[in-house]
């Protein structure tokens, strides 16, 4: 058994390092329990949150996650994992298409999100009566997100809620990393200018 | 902890942020274990069959290694016996009961095969059966 991972929690671009991450999945594909159980602590709530941000529906983002884990651990174990090097990568792709699959066959679209949306999600009031600001802004934030492109949304979800470096976002969608962070810039630009157009009607609605 | 360099998206970032950790605080606390259960038996189901030597399998090479023996055993008796009459024709016909022995545990794929050889074979023992004939005849 190699010896264990740190667990990074799951600080984006912050990836285990490449030797003992190897010796890890090495032991697992082997069958050995404690290193199958270290990748599992160590990813599944980063897939969790990749999957919950689609579907907004935790038992089901937690059966995405199973499903995902059940994939790869039976490719771990018949050698079908291939890309050396590229774990996260790899595991967040499987997630990704998973994750679309499974919107496919909900056939939940996303919703166009316009500012009055985003303005009825800052005025939602949680179900105890009491909403803080921060939970306000970042349902707002979720409501700007469903406006964004699949493509742009994307990065911003495998960057931000898978934790990937850009340089694995750009292995796992296939793309030169110029168009990604350029995709990226476009979508937190996209973001600001949703956020700020609302923030800046309530300041209106408030000065009348 | 952005690659971009810039300010001017600081604000936005960090709010990203604390979406995706109000993300991952939406899984229960159990998800890890969830996950490890539902998952490690594809773990270890999953990994590379190799190759195995089930008993009707066994059965059958045994039993087919025990008629070779066998069949080895009553030639070599009978070239110790003394002069046959057309020895070659004995050890051909043993060599047959042999093989269609093991025809009858491998029932696919054999049975071609021991077609053609027994053609063969009979060819073979034909000519010296009938040579032995002629000898007896001139004696």
């Amino acid at each position: 058994m190699p010896p264990a991972l740190e667990r990074t929690d799951p600080a984006p671009g912050v990836a285990p390092d490449d030797g003992r991450l190897a010796d890890v999945l090495a032991a697992a594909s082997r069958g050995e329990a404690d290193a199958w159980r270290e990748i599992v602590d160590l990813y599944a709530r980063r897939v969790f949150a990749l999957v919950h941000s689609k579907c907004r529906r935790p038992d089901l983002a937690e059966e995405v996650t199973q499903s995902v884990f059940v994939t790869v651990a039976g490719k771990l174990s018949r050698g079908g994992y291939t890309e050396r090097g590229r774990f996260e990568s790899w595991l967040f792709r499987v997630a990704m298409n998973r994750a679309r699959d499974e919107m496919r066959r909900l056939a939940r679209q996303a919703t166009p999100t316009d500012p009055a949306t985003v303005a009825a999600a800052l005025d939602r009031v949680s179900e105890n009566g009491v909403r803080t600001r921060d939970e306000a802004s970042l349902d707002a934030l979720r409501e700007a997100m469903s406006g964004l492109s699949e493509p742009d949304r994307e990065v911003i979800e495998l960057r931000h809620h898978g934790g990937l470096s850009f340089k694995q976002i750009a292995d796992l969608l296939g793309e030169p990393m110029g168009t990604l962070l350029a995709r990226h810039h476009r979508a937190l630009r996209k973001l600001r200018s949703m956020i700020e157009g609302v923030a800046r009607a309530e300041d209106e609605e408030k000065s009348r | 902890m952005n690659a971009h360099h810039d300010h001017e998206f600081d604000r936005i970032n960090a709010a990203l942020d604390r979406l995706a950790e109000s993300e991952r605080a939406a899984a229960p606390a159990s998800l890890e274990s969830n996950v490890y259960r539902a998952s490690r038996a594809a773990l270890r189901s999953g990994g590379a069959p190799r190759p195995r030597i089930g008993w009707g399998l066994g059965l059958r090479l045994a039993a087919a290694a025990a008629l070779l023996a066998g069949t080895i055993g009553v030639i070599s008796t009978l070239n110790r016996a003394g002069p046959q009459p057309a020895p070659a024709a004995n050890v051909t016909a043993a060599a047959f009961e042999t093989w269609l022995a093991l025809d009858d545990l491998f029932d696919d794929g054999f049975g071609t095969r021991l077609g053609v050889v027994s053609t063969d074979a009979d060819r073979l023992s034909q000519p010296d059966t009938e040579e032995w004939d002629d000898m007896e005849g001139s004696l």
